[in-house]
């Protein structure tokens, strides 16, 4: 029954967690409301609350009939004029009786829903803020309150009070409060944690004074989510009494009541029961709903890309802008002599309702056999999600055209199942994080061996035998033990060369890696990336390494292929880019990066930001952040040009700037 | 994990004690007298006192609780005012049909929510949609009211199904089941709803994760990302989930078994508060209690053989 | 007291063979030769399995099965006849002495003689014991055991009804307990020890929701045993009850106005028997909890607040009837003149209330069983009218019989809503209204124009006899002691399997062994 929704408030996603990224106190709560207000889901809801509130606040003045006014004649009737929702066994009018019968009813449950929030708010922030040693048993009384079957308590209360509806739903409350308490404490000690309030203390502020003026106000909204869970729940329960006549004395009526009443008679009709149960559940609904809403707008929680959906290829758009189909013909290398050729690569994401926002345009290159491309740029340029795009991984609802051509085959349109065949056999993939790379519950082994099995349709024996063996490739000492582990008992770095095993299990002919050391310690990373390159040259795979670091670039790369905001602007081998980097953007990369730095000079950044995609000037891009921009800049488009041998630039004055100079 | 299951029986000793000292206390408020149920209606004046001394109805009420736990401790539970029956086995008559009413509705709930939401977390769409709204109906219509809806359908309309009672499956598995069939669905039905809603939500947190993104790029079949690797992931939070959802089962069995006469301990608690049937009242409440808990150590193990960080530190 | 809706009330002979899926489920052996299982099906409880503890009302309906009485009531409120008893005469003419004589070679169910002896320490145990029907046994002044067969009951005063008494119906003297279970104070709570055809099987018992009895090994009439098992399960909602009847899983099982419909539309067997009285019993005429109930004007202006037609068309779907009296016609004290005393007349019902001082009307406390869904709704009924005359009725509702007879026993409230069947008419209405320990009486009243009047006339018989009831009758109604509100039917439902359509009302140990 509705009583299990219990569950809700002590599991509910982001019960604490999003406290810490709420900004704002008040302002978050108004934002709270307007959510509220928006969203057709709640609106409707508080509109329905209001009207039950309303009627049943109103039931003297507008109800049609008096709750027990008989009319014993017309018994069990259906809607009609004289009773828009019929009479009952007695004669009595539903529809009245349900005005009457809401005072009762909605009673309880405001009774219940503000025990449970004042006992459970209260306590749960002391206990949170305080954390003395009472806490430990505050939690233990909550554990207690939240194992006791409500109804069968409830049964012996009611024998007691002789059914005092009122005590019924006090204690109703009381049970709940532990709920409550626990959502509170929780979000409590999270907002405690926080710097601001550290700040706050060593500031000399009072204990009384922290919690009004930083704490209190943002749980405001948490009270709303609470209030609206246990009085969805506390209704229910209300009812349920009613059902079994221990609340409202009948005559009187209450919603649960003329449950049972209907019950008696539905081997005649069912109608008298419709109203009730119509009624109770669109209130109930409303009150789930507005709890939903309001707790997603606390967590923002919209569809993650999660497994992701099918991707829509697209037509390339009408060469605005510009002109994807001129890249193409403007690329020096051959495409048929290529792993990989991408060709006016462009992906879009939906925004809203009605608008898109590009994230990658017309994007261009080719990664040769055993050849190690680098995709540099910033964060917000493109690259992970031209990287991710390759292998079909997208956002649910992402529009992707151009081409995409892995040896023979056009990747771009493939159906999922036909791209699947490539993922891990022919084009393997290494993560960001190594410590959220692995699935967490499984064992390492099992994990590697799983895959191998899957891609190369061995005994479970020999799986596990060669997973041991791609786990020494990677050179983990001991693979036996290691096999045995769960990744979080693993390293960063022994987690990534996990990672890399896994990836090489289908015995891929390419291995696109997106920035594969940023999380690791500068020790390790080192490691990380010869291991990539050792195993890169022994297998002479085709390489993708997604990164911003110039370092890496410098270290295994052949090429590198430079982003800035959802384009490529420079697309040069090492040796070149390094010696003499075309594009200002890459220049001043190169310049930014600590690596090249010598000690005591004053570290360069690049000033300034990213544009976010739908940002983009028309003009050059990176003109807003660039010393070198002149007018002509800004002016019109930039094409991506070549610059002598395998080598493309987007600048219009590539040719005329001597990099280095400092202008 | 040894550790986690005695910190669970530890915090279940207050949690028994707590409980049937304050049904206790509660139901010795209640009017009337003991005695007086024992005797009957024409009982003198003379007689009650003599039995009330007898019961030691006049000692206090903390006297008359140690009492009580002294015996309770030995398994005695005392015996029913009304039929003179021992607690004990009154409770162990009318235990079977709670349980296969009440682990039934679990399972259900516990399969058809968990498949619902993950469905729904994964083809989202217009599946999902449908599901969302399934688990709305789920969450509005309390499961007393569908159990009636239910009998006016499909037991005095059509005649699909029995219409109370309940048959031990000893006697015949086959009627076993189709005793159970409605109450099971008017019980789990709105479970099923919360499972699914809040199993979507921990499929959805775990299918962003990373993880997925790296197994689905190397190519691990997406049957096994979703309900090997994912739903493992996500199982912690579904299973706190049913953990409530089962002490919430409890709770509706009581309303359940009445509407459908299943004899089982809901109707006895019913029957027995009804009755002001003292001793039966705190055996059903400790009953109900300690069901509880078994459940919440059970859930315990659970969690730690899906969740590898709390055993493999 | 008797509750009209007990179904076990009605003479059943299974005839036909039962449904297949009853004869399955109740687990019996197929073949010619197995007996059938009769399940049938109650709303309540009892409050005792001992006729020592607990006799009369739902209670007969689980006793009657293991224990049978000296005489057999026969028919609706008709004559007695032989039981235990093979004769029976009442001594000299003032119907103070009575007579039985026993079958040679009886049986308890425990193997112990039922003779003469044992018939007389039952008695004297049931006086003795807390029954709320003792007062029963407390008529006989002594019993007298001349030989081994033959008991001579002599009683403190003249009453006519009492071999009635020692039928198995009414009030549980009838229900013979085995005189070793009396002195060993065995349990009779789990178990039965009678000379009725069946005992109480525990094993298959679930207190408070199934009963089984099986056949008595040392029952005296073997070929009266006609099933195989008697099963009464407790199943409080009448939509389930009649569902069950349809399934089959049920053969008898009572039936409320609002089911009864559908009963008939799907083919199961509806009984329908006038004769029961629902009414507000007034259980504090002496006005001891409120003084007000002691003003006959008051009394009356309640029966004249009540629309009796109008509530027996909507309570009983047009089955019943009202009423002003308590007899039902043709019974013993019935009087066609009163009808009507009290017309619906809400002005005349004010005008009384101001003129006894309580304009403003005032607060009474009454008890229902809840379980009577008729008198559930009866109770919401009356709580409306009466508040037309500021009257304000708080009920305390007993959800089961045992819950339902501790609050209506405990003496606290002003009234209590119940429905008697009174086939017999007054003799057996007044003893349970007015003795000063009856049931009917928990504040213990003496009325002093009822109760010597009525004990002089349960020595007369004849005219003369129904002459003086026909005066008690009166006495009542113009007094308004009680407020009778409609005559409504007892309506059981019964399988297509079940052959005989109930003859009687009184828990009757035909349907389960006709020794005839």
């Amino acid at each position: 029954m509705g009583i299990a929704e219990r569950a809700k408030p002590e599991t509910d996603p982001g019960d604490a967690a999003p406290l810490a990224s709420d900004a704002g106190s008040r302002g978050a709560q108004r934002g709270l409301l307007r959510a509220l207000l928006r969203r057709p889901a709640s609106l409707l809801s508080l509109i329905w609350l209001s009207a039950v509130v309303v009627l049943a606040l109103g039931a003297g003045v507008i109800a049609p009939y008096g709750s027990a006014d008989e009319d014993l004649l017309h018994t069990l009737s259906g809607p009609s004029s004289n009773h828009l929702l019929g009479t009952d066994n007695l004669g009595r009018d539903i529809l009245s009786r349900l005005m009457f019968g809401g005072r009762v009813t909605l009673a309880g449950v405001l009774i219940a829903t503000l025990t449970a929030l004042v006992l459970g708010s209260v306590i749960g922030l002391l206990a949170g803020y305080l954390r003395v040693a009472i806490d430990s048993v505050l939690s233990a009384i909550a554990d207690i309150l939240m194992s006791i079957p409500v109804l069968v308590v409830l049964l012996s209360v009611a024998a007691v009070t002789s059914r005092n509806t009122t005590v019924l739903m006090l204690t109703v409350g009381v049970l709940f409060s532990a709920s409550v308490f626990r959502i509170f404490r929780a979000a409590t000690l999270e907002v405690r944690q926080e710097l601001f309030v550290t700040a706050a203390r060593t500031s000399g502020l009072g204990d009384l004074a922290i919690l009004r003026r930083h704490i209190l106000p943002r749980l405001g909204s948490l009270l709303i989510i609470q209030g609206a869970i246990v009085a969805s729940v506390t209704l229910v329960i209300q009812v349920g009494l009613g059902f079994l006549s221990i609340d409202a004395r009948p005559p009187a009526p209450s919603w649960g009541n003329m449950v049972a009443t209907a019950s008696q008679t539905i081997s005649t009709t069912i109608w008298p029961l419709i109203p009730p149960a119509v009624v109770i559940g669109l209130t109930v609904l409303a009150f789930s709903a507005i709890g939903d809403v309001a707790q997603q707008s606390r967590t923002g929680r919209g569809r993650p890309v999660g497994l992701g959906g099918s991707m829509r290829l697209v037509p390339p758009p009408v060469a605005d802008d510009l002109g994807a189909a001129g890249e193409g013909s403007t690329r020096p290398t051959d495409p048929a002599a290529s792993l990989l050729s991408i060709r006016a690569l462009s992906v879009s994401v939906p925004a809203s309702a009605s608008a898109r926002l590009t994230l990658v345009q017309g994007i261009s290159f080719d990664v040769g056999p055993g050849e190690v491309v680098g995709l540099v740029g910033e964060s917000g340029a493109g690259k992970s999600i031209t990287a991710r795009t390759i292998l079909g991984i997208v956002a649910e609802g992402a529009e992707v055209s151009g081409s995409i051509r892995f040896k023979d085959t056009e990747l771009l349109g493939l159906p999922e199942k036909e791209l699947a065949k490539f993922r891990g056999t022919e084009i393997a993939f290494v993560g960001q994080d190594p410590a959220v790379s692995l699935s967490p519950t499984h064992r390492i082994g099992a994990q590697i061996a799983e895959i191998v099995r899957f891609h190369r349709g061995v005994t479970r024996a020999e799986a596990r035998a060669l997973a041991l063996d791609l786990l020494d490739q990677v050179r983990i000492p001991d693979p036996k033990a290691a096999a045995r582990l769960y990744p979080h008992q693993i390293s960063g770095g022994m987690a990534q060369r996990v990672v890399i095993a896994l990836a090489l299990a289908g015995d891929p002919k390419m291995l696109i890696a997106d920035e594969p050391t940023t999380a690791l310690d500068v020790s390790v990373q080192m490691q990380i990336l010869g291991l990539l390159k050792g195993l890169q040259k022994e297998r002479s795979l085709g390489m993708l390494i997604v990164t911003h670091d110039w370092g890496v670039v410098a270290d295994v790369c052949d090429r590198a292929v430079v982003m800035y905001a959802g384009q490529v602007v420079e697309d040069a081998s090492v040796a070149d880019i390094f010696e003499r980097p075309l594009h200002p953007y890459s220049s001043a990369l190169r310049s930014a990066d600590p690596h090249l730095q010598s000690v005591g000079e004053r570290l360069r950044v690049i000033e300034g930001q990213v544009p976010a995609p739908g940002t983009w000037p028309s003009g050059c891009r990176f003109a807003e952040r660039c010393a070198k921009a002149v007018e002509a800049c800004r002016a019109a488009p930039v094409e991506l040009e070549s610059r002598g041998p395998a080598r493309l630039v987007r600048c219009i004055r590539a040719g005329e700037l001597d990099m280095d100079a400092d202008d | 994990m040894i550790r986690l299951i005695a910190r669970r029986l530890l915090v279940s000793v207050p949690l028994l004690g707590v409980v049937s000292f304050v049904t206790f206390v509660l139901v010795s408020l209640t009017p009337g007298n003991a005695a007086y149920t024992v005797l009957g209606a024409s009982a003198t004046k003379a007689q009650i006192a003599s039995l009330s001394r007898q019961m030691g109805l006049n000692k206090p009420l903390v006297v008359q609780y140690g009492t009580w736990l002294g015996h309770a401790l030995q398994g005695d539970l005392g015996r029913s005012l009304i039929t003179g029956q021992p607690v004990t086995q009154a409770l162990g008559q009318q235990l079977g049909p709670t349980l296969s009413l009440v682990l039934l509705s679990l399972l259900v709930t516990a399969v058809g929510g968990v498949l619902l939401g993950v469905w729904s977390a994964v083809r989202g769409g217009r599946l999902a949609r449908v599901i969302d709204s399934v688990s709305f109906v789920g969450i509005a219509v309390p499961s007393f009211i569908l159990a009636i809806i239910l009998i006016s359908l499909f037991v005095l309309k059509v005649h699909a199904f029995p219409a109370s009672g309940y048959v031990p499956i000893s006697q015949s598995p086959l009627e076993w089941i189709r005793s159970l069939i409605l109450p099971v669905v008017a019980l789990s039905f709105g479970g099923v709803g919360i499972v699914a809603k809040q199993t979507r939500a921990a499929m959805e947190d775990v299918l962003a994760r990373e993880f997925v993104v790296v197994m689905r790029a190397n190519g691990y079949p997406r049957r096994s990302i979703v309900y090997r690797h994912a739903l493992k992931a996500a199982a912690v939070r579904v299973l706190s989930v049913l953990g409530v959802t089962f002490v919430g089962l409890l709770t509706g069995a009581v309303l359940i078994e009445s509407i459908f006469s299943i004899p089982g301990l809901g109707s006895l608690a019913v029957q027995a508060s009804a009755q002001s049937d003292i001793p039966l009242v705190i055996g059903v409440t400790v009953t109900f209690t300690l069901l509880v808990v078994g459940a919440n150590l059970l859930l315990d193990i659970a969690y730690m053989a899906l969740n590898p960080q709390i055993i493999h530190r | 007291m008797r509750s009209p809706r007990v179904i076990g009330a009605m003479v059943v002979c299974l005839c036909a063979a039962l449904s297949p899926l009853a004869g399955l489920s109740a687990g019996a052996p197929a073949g010619a030769a197995a007996k059938p299982v009769l399940t049938m099906a109650l709303a309540t409880p009892p409050t005792s399995l001992d006729p020592l503890v607990g006799s009369g009302g739902v209670n007969g309906v689980f006793q009657a099965p293991a224990y049978q009485g000296l005489l057999h009531l026969e028919g609706n409120g008709g004559s007695l006849g032989p039981s235990l008893a093979a004769s029976f005469k009442w001594i000299g003419s003032n119907n103070s002495k009575f007579q039985i004589v026993l079958h040679p070679g009886l049986k308890f169910a425990d193997g112990t003689p039922l003779n003469s002896a044992a018939v007389k320490t039952f008695a004297e145990a049931f006086a003795a014991g807390t029954s709320p029907f003792a007062y029963v046994g407390q008529e006989v002044q002594s019993i007298a055991t001349p030989n081994d067969l033959t008991d001579v009951f002599t009683l403190k005063a003249p009453d006519l009804s009492f071999p009635t008494l020692l039928a198995d119906d009414e009030t549980g003297l009838g229900n013979i307990v085995s005189p070793q279970a009396i002195t060993e104070k065995a349990d009779l709570q789990a178990s039965s020890d009678g000379a009725g055809p069946y005992e109480l099987s525990q094993a298959n018992t679930v207190q408070g929701s199934t009963y089984t009895f099986t056949p008595n090994p040392n029952y005296f009439d073997k070929g009266a045993v006609k099933y195989a098992e008697v099963i009464i399960r407790v199943i409080a909602d009448p939509n389930t009850a009649l569902a069950a009847i349809e399934s089959g899983q049920v053969q008898v099982a009572y039936g409320t106005p609002d089911t009864a419909r559908q009963a008939r539309s799907v083919g199961v067997g509806v009984a329908s028997f006038p004769g029961s009285v629902d009414a507000l019993f007034i259980t504090d005429d002496l006005g001891q909890l409120t003084p007000a109930l002691k003003n006959v004007d008051v009394r009356k202006a309640i029966n004249y607040a009540i629309d009796r037609k109008a509530i027996a068309k909507a309570i009983t779907l047009g089955t019943g009837s009202p009423t002003d009296q308590m007899p039902i016609p043709g019974s013993l004290g019935y009087l066609a003149s009163l009808a009507n005393s009290y017309p619906y007349n809400l002005a005349k019902a004010k005008r009384l209330m101001a003129q006894a001082g309580y304009a403003h009307g005032l607060t009474l406390t009454i008890t229902v069983p809840s379980f009577m869904s008729q008198l559930a709704n009866l109770d919401q009924v009356l709580t409306t009218e009466l508040a037309k005359i500021g009257i304000t009725l708080q009920s305390y509702s007993g959800a089961t019989f045992p819950a339902f007879i501790a609050l209506e026993n405990s003496g606290k409230y002003e009234g209590v809503i119940f429905s008697f069947p009174f086939p017999k008419g007054l003799p057996s209405t007044v003893p349970l209204l007015y003795s000063p320990n009856a049931v009917g009486n928990p504040r213990h009243e003496i009325l002093p124009d009822v109760l010597p009047a009525a004990q002089a006339a349960e020595g007369i018989g004849g005219t003369k006899g129904a002459t003086a009831w026909q005066a008690i009758n009166k006495t009542i109604v113009s007094e308004a002691l009680e407020v009778p509100i409609e005559i409504e039917p007892t309506i059981y439902f019964y399988a297509k399997s079940v052959h005989g359509v109930p003859q009687s009302l009184t828990i009757d140990p035909d349907f389960m062994s006709p020794s005839k």
